[in-house]
């Protein structure tokens, strides 16, 4: 080459800063959950409908046990009272407490936004994942099924088994969890099979771990940040199709009140006591708005190519 | 005290049909190999050559149509025994691939990436594990401080250097390299090479080492494999192979290397790689060959050693 | 000979969130009409950038500055973008890694040629046509005019980069920039690929910029050699100062840890990692921490650039 040669280490380097001050100590291990939390804390709007979540579901559990009112009791003396320091957000025609009946509705909203979403997951991500990483024969058999399942109306068949099941909390959040799963199946399937593609399953196979094994422990911890993101969207659309049942009488058996029939009930007296569909509606409209915003949050948070 | 086993790898007429709509992929067409305790076999090809099918063919990844493969003379690699797992195999043979981002699994910590092999083999022993992955850290290079960060977080050499370690864990015989620094930088590349001999030589490991660039398949390998269409054309000690190879597409490979300071061959006029869906007749290479005459486009060359432990197939030596 | 490009004093800076990346820092270079450049440099060296920004391509969070970047004359800084869109594809064209991601896969490859030719007025339909059959028959693609009815993806690798070269060419540019142009190529193909773009330089008398990580290639096409790292350019030369005399630490250990054919010796590796642009050390070289020669002074003081010949310039204390 030329007349000056620089020596250069033949040694095994190393080299390099770790990423951070913090990773050298040693006392906080760092979680794959750890890392989510820190970089879905960076968006404040997700952050702070989160915390609008967390605080919902606290009034939900609190409220019906400490509300001087309750849901059932009609007051005849007090019908279409504007807001007042005894009524805060004033009364419904039957002269019932409007905060404690959106309270009430926000609680049933949430068992029935949650438990749907939960039924989405058992049997949307099973069936999936199953499909998605045996392929073949069962791929195809049970991607047909799903295939009938998206094909069909989902509000219908809710509005029928609602119909067969009878009218209650369980059996509402039931009937759209059995209806609307079958998207979570295919988006599931979708990772899964994306997932399996990826050298680390390889990787874990030439290391000898079984099927359960990768399942469970390389491809579904892989998979839940596309799933936790659409769940996040899904559970608000839960709440809309309850309300769309209530809305035509087929929801939740009053007198136990339901968002979507205090807004039916409100659209009626939109022009003389607005404040029976506005209170409502705006409650409804944040809760939807705050699951969307915590949704935008994951998703970042789970998009790995962000830096931390 | 253990046998010693003198072949650490037999592949024996081995054979892998993909179908494709209604055409048949031969992606792997009667190849064997032996592959001696201790020794590094290069296998040298261009994409499409089926380098990469024949690595997960030996490491039992993927079923051959027709054929043996043989790991420490008594396991049975291929043909594959349904919901047989050997756990001697996934023990003592271990794959290393091209892109170590893809390779590691994402949502573990490097220390834990490194534990998972001992994980998979049953050590329950966490404080075991954790200082067997600061040892294998501390092998490959990879500073302690990082134990928990995430694969996505280090360079792409270091990323390299963990799922080099996670190979290492179970103290392997055999390790198999896909492409192990072809998407490294040049300067980590070095490193990577040179890590892997003085890895090879501590452990006396067995490799089977894949790549592209004849340069670097001669820096790590003792016995080199061309790889065409399927097939190997010529097997031979590294310093026959590159000083007097006989295969005329081993001289293409060899002239096709860049070399510092060197000047543009003209080499127009060969073409590229055949679809493997459509192989040409005869011998495989004959469109592309200079030499090429009536009988290589009639039949195909057998593969045959024409000198001691230099294997050809090419009409030019029968 | 006249420069056909004269960079002086160009840097390139990215603001992501609240970190400053400078991917190119503050580089001068020219280029010699008819004459092949070769940027050598690796991940984060920011030979693309570099060019990139000559042709005012980067991402808008990004900011060019520069005393001048003269073109022929021109300086690009002061030029509208719509005067810039005139050059571009025109008097300098590019030819990237990817051939299919930088063809549009659901037009044919003829009329994809030939629009070069109408965008800038410079043939009518027929003509556009009768050129692009003679520039895919000059690029090696057999049986052009029934290749020219076809779409991108009835080519192979190597094919495709063909037709990237033909589009870049037919509009006769006179400086084209070669961004890694056979990276995802085959070796054999690479040494084709290679071999034409050379032809095609000479034949037409225009200027090529080679960017590469590959030392060889770099070496194999050029007369004149740059590498950079971190953003800055620590060694300039002719190729024959290059090859004879290369100077800069990082150059000597780069064509150490350059994997040759019947090596006898073991390969230097540079120890440490590429340089990450986000927290680089503005005070000395940038190569400090994995240089092998380092002194006190380098981590402390930017090292000067000096002159070894009229045409070989390298930035090191080593050499002051």
């Amino acid at each position: 080459m030329g007349e000056f040669t620089i020596p250069v280490n033949k040694n095994i380097d190393s080299g390099g800063k770790p990423p951070s001050a913090e990773h050298s100590d040693k006392t906080t291990r760092r979680s794959y959950f750890g890392v989510l939390w820190r970089r879905f804390k960076r968006n404040k709007i997700s952050l702070i409908s989160l915390y609008f979540i967390v605080f919902l579901i606290a009034l939900a559990i609190v409220g019906p046990l400490i509300l001087p009112f309750d849901y059932k009791t009609m007051d005849y003396t007090a019908l279409y009272q504007k807001p007042s320091l005894k009524h805060w957000m004033g009364t419904d025609d039957g002269g019932r407490d409007m905060l404690t009946l959106i309270i009430y509705g926000l609680r049933n909203a949430l068992i029935v936004g949650f438990g749907a979403g939960l039924v989405e997951i058992l049997i949307g991500v099973t069936i999936g994942a199953l499909a998605g990483y045996f392929g073949g024969r069962l791929d195809n058999i049970l991607m047909r099924f799903v295939d009938i399942m998206f094909a069909l109306p989902s509000f219908l068949l809710s509005l029928m088994l609602v119909v067969v099941l009878g009218r209650n909390l369980f059996t509402i959040l039931l009937a759209i969890g059995l209806t609307s799963w079958a998207g979570m199946a295919r988006l599931a399937r979708a990772q899964v099979l994306s997932i399996k593609q990826v050298d680390y399953i390889e990787a874990a196979r030439s290391l000898g771990a079984s099927n359960s094994v990768i399942i469970f422990r390389y491809v579904l911890p892989n998979a839940v940040g596309p799933i936790f993101v659409s769940l996040s969207f899904n559970i608000p659309g839960a709440m809309m199709v309850e309300s769309g049942l209530s809305l035509i009488g087929l929801g939740i058996m009053p007198p136990m009140p339901s968002w979507g029939a205090l807004i039916n009930i409100g659209s009626r007296f939109i022009l003389s006591t607005p404040h029976l569909i506005l209170y409502p509606a705006i409650t409804f409209a944040l809760t939807i708005l705050a699951f969307t915003f915590v949704g935008d949050g994951l998703r970042d948070a789970f998009d790995a190519k962000q830096s931390d | 005290m253990e046998p010693v086993i003198e072949r650490m790898l037999e592949v024996q007429n081995l054979k892998k049909y993909f179908s494709v709509g209604k055409q048949l992929l031969k992606a792997i067409d009667d190849v064997s190999l032996e592959v001696k305790t201790g020794q590094s076999v290069g296998i040298v090809g261009e994409s499409g050559s089926g380098k990469s099918t024949f690595a997960r063919l030996v490491l039992g990844l993927l079923e051959a149509t027709d054929g043996n493969v043989f790991f420490m003379e008594s396991i049975a690699v291929q043909p594959m025994k349904k919901n047989n797992r050997s756990m001697t195999l996934r023990k003592y043979a271990q794959i290393v691939f091209q892109n170590p981002y893809l390779s590691l699994f994402p949502h573990l910590t490097i220390g834990a990436n490194i534990e998972e092999p001992l994980r998979i083999h049953g050590v329950r022993d966490k404080e075991k594990r954790h200082l067997r992955a600061q040892e294998l850290m501390y092998k490959v290079g990879v500073p302690e401080a990082y134990y928990d960060a995430f694969p996505h977080e280090l360079s792409g050499g270091q990323q390299q250097r963990v799922a080099i370690a996670r190979a290492l864990a179970l103290n392997p015989k055999l390790i198999v390299f896909d492409e192990p620094v072809s998407s490294l930088d040049v300067s980590i590349q070095a490193q990577i090479l040179n890590l892997l001999l003085d890895l090879k030589e501590q452990y006396r490991l067995t490799y089977v080492f894949i790549a592209h660039d004849l340069a670097v398949v001669e820096y790590i390998s003792d016995v080199i494999a061309v790889m065409y269409l399927g097939r190997f054309v010529e097997y031979a000690p590294k310093r026959f192979l590159i000083d007097q190879p006989l295969h005329p597409y081993t001289n293409v490979l060899l002239e096709s290397v860049p070399v510092v300071g060197g000047s543009l061959k003209d080499v127009a006029g060969r073409g590229e790689i055949p679809s493997p869906l459509s192989p040409p007749s005869g011998c495989p290479f004959h469109p592309r060959c200079t030499k090429a005459f009536d009988r290589c486009r009639l039949e195909r060359p057998e593969f045959i050693e024409v000198k001691p432990n230099h294997w050809v197939a090419c009409h030019l030596y029968t | 000979m006249t420069n056909i490009l004269d960079v002086q004093a160009l840097k390139t800076e990215f603001r992501r969130k609240n970190t400053l990346i400078r991917a190119v820092n503050n580089i001068s270079f020219t280029i010699k009409k008819g004459s092949v450049l070769s940027i050598v440099g690796e991940s984060g060296s920011g030979k693309s950038v570099t060019m990139h920004s000559v042709l005012r391509l980067i991402p808008s969070t990004g900011k060019i500055v520069a005393e001048k970047i003269n073109f022929m004359g021109r300086d690009l800084m002061r030029l509208t973008e719509k005067e810039m869109r005139k050059i571009r594809g025109d008097q300098i064209s590019m030819i990237f890694q990817d051939p299919m991601s930088s063809l549009n896969p659901t037009i044919k490859i003829g009329r994809q040629i030939s629009e070069v030719l109408l965008w800038h007025h410079k043939a009518n339909p027929k003509e556009a046509k009768e050129r692009t059959i003679r520039m895919l028959h000059e690029v090696g693609i057999a049986s052009p005019i029934e290749r020219y009815n076809q779409y991108p993806f009835e080519f192979s690798g190597g094919m495709r980069q063909r037709v990237m070269i033909a589009m870049a060419l037919i509009g006769e540019p006179r400086l084209l920039i070669a961004d890694e142009p056979t990276t995802s190529l085959d070796v054999t193909v690479q040494a084709q690929i290679l071999a034409l773009i050379k032809k095609m330089q000479e034949q037409n008398k225009m200027s090529v910029v080679l960017i590469t990580h590959n030392l060889a290639v770099a070496t194999m096409m050029a007369d004149e050699m740059i590498v950079m790292y971190a953003g800055q350019i620590v060694e300039q030369a002719t190729k024959a100062e290059f090859l004879n005399r290369a100077s800069h630490p990082y150059t000597v250990a780069l064509l150490g840890s350059t994997p040759k054919l019947n090596m006898k010796e073991r390969l230097q590796s540079i120890p440490g990692q590429p340089p990450d642009l986000k927290n680089i050390n503005l005070e000395g070289c940038p190569f400090v921490d994995r240089c092998s020669a380092k002194m006190e002074r380098c981590s402390r003081e930017e090292p000067p650039a000096v002159q070894l010949s009229p045409t070989h310039r390298i930035r090191c204390w080593l050499y002051t």
